[in-house]
């Protein structure tokens, strides 16, 4: 349980540091809530967020897949 | 391999690294570039207005220079509105003169950026210059090396992933597409050292370790080829461009891995003799795997993925000091989480191995 809350810890603070630092760099350069817009017009976008899905759909399967055959195995 | 907690930090710091550059890398925006015009052809000698499309172009205060570079010739157009929008018009006149015929030329925009620098956009080889019938005046433009010389590209100001034709907002993929190779490389080179140490010692361990790395890094090829393929339609218009030797040469080194698995499982009953012989397949297919896609497309002609064949590498020109900024911890990360994954596969073979051991003890 322990263990489990520090990772959620670590996560959010990761989360908050990131995107504080580039929010921060965004505005300095002038980059605004307009860029986000033109982002998701540009469709080549599209082909970064299903790369990203395909990598994490593929690892999670094969993650799950091997944890329930090892459970399986050690329960034996 | 009973105590898989050591590994854990493998993963977690692995995550972690993927986390950073997912965040960031979806985050950042890509800098301030020309998206594309509204005609790739004007006529020489004649009033020719077009419109041009900028990305993220609220970086600048005020575009107030336009020209085309063809050749060491430089011609001036002028800009039909100074506040910069996502379209905005512009209008040349070129003389080619009566000795020079039609060519391609490049687009230049310069302007005050919102911190006050003087900043230039600049779009290669975009505009065709078709000699008009009546062309025949000699004012041909002025010298580009004086102009040049004032140019300061966007680059060196404004921070961000670069802005490149073709790949745009695509660029990105290098954070995800490439590592996946990275990691493959090193995975695969695992297994080859593993099935060195199974052939020195003997021990059945080395063998699952050499098994189960080379099965990562196959999954780790497959999701290469994949997020290449999807990456490949929207740049080069095709799911499998036929004619480059870096992708000809993953097909090959790809099937070469395939054929290791049937290998081992045609293999399935005589452990010492499958091990013997897939360790030895392995150590030698492996310098042959990087070969064919790091060394062999280096020698070919012509190839379109960056740093084979004609192209420039990817290090020279796109990949500034923010990409590198993700791009590094990329693979770090990934290398760390596919890595913690082949743990837990050793982990699963331990098992597999004992349990069959423990049946035939039965027996």
């Amino acid at each position: 349980m322990k263990y489990k809350k520090s990772w959620i810890v670590a996560l959010l603070t990761l989360f908050v540091f990131v995107g504080e630092a580039f929010s921060q760099s965004n505005k300095a350069d002038g980059i605004d809530e307009k860029a986000a817009q033109i982002l998701f017009e540009n469709q080549k976008f599209n082909v970064v967020i299903g790369i990203i899905s395909v990598i994490f759909i593929v690892i999670v399967l094969y993650i799950v897949r091997l944890d329930r055959k090892i459970s399986n195995l050690e329960k034996k | 391999m009973k105590n898989l907690k050591r590994y854990r930090i493998l993963f977690i710091c692995g995550s972690l690294l993927v986390l950073y550059t997912l965040i960031g890398g979806l985050y950042l925006p890509i800098k301030t570039g020309i998206n594309k015009t509204s005609v790739n052809r004007i006529l020489s000698d004649s009033d020719q207005h077009f419109e041009i499309e900028l990305y993220n172009e609220s970086y600048f205060k005020e575009i107030n220079t336009v020209f085309l570079l063809s050749g060491d010739r430089v011609y001036f157009g002028d800009v039909l509105k100074n506040n910069p929008s996502r379209n905005f018009g512009v209008s040349f006149n070129v003389n080619l003169g009566s000795k020079i015929d039609s060519k391609i030329s490049s687009l230049f925009l310069s302007g005050v950026t919102k911190g006050g620098d003087s900043a230039s956009l600049y779009l290669p080889e975009c505009i065709f210059i078709q000699k008009g019938t009546s062309d025949t005046v000699q004012n041909n433009g002025i010298e580009s090396k004086n102009i040049l010389t004032s140019v300061k590209l966007i680059d060196d100001f404004q921070a961000g992933f670069p802005n490149r034709t073709l790949l745009f907002e695509s660029i990105r993929n290098l954070l995800y597409h490439v590592p996946m190779w990275f990691s493959m490389i090193f995975l695969l080179g695992m297994g080859m050292l593993f099935s060195i140490l199974y052939l020195k010692t003997n021990d059945i361990k080395w063998d699952i370790y050499a098994e189960s790395f080379n099965k990562i890094g196959i999954i780790n090829g497959i999701l290469g080829c994949i997020t290449g393929a999807m990456w490949a339609r929207v740049t080069w218009k095709s799911w499998w461009p036929v004619d480059d030797p870096k992708l000809n040469g993953v097909a090959i080194g790809m099937t070469m891995y395939f054929a290791y698995l049937i290998l081992r499982n045609t293999l399935k009953h005589e452990i010492h003799q499958k091990a013997r012989i897939s360790s030895v397949y392995a150590i030698l297919v492996y310098p042959i795997f990087i070969a064919l896609i790091a060394i062999m497309p280096k020698l070919a002609a012509v190839s379109l993925h960056p740093g084979s064949g004609d192209t420039v590498g990817f290090n020279n020109y796109d990949l500034n000091n923010t990409l590198r900024l993700f791009f590094y911890p990329a693979v770090l990360g990934w290398i760390g989480v596919f890595g913690y994954i082949a743990i837990l596969r050793v982990r699963y073979e331990t098992l597999m191995k004992e349990k069959i051991e423990n049946e035939e003890d039965e027996v």
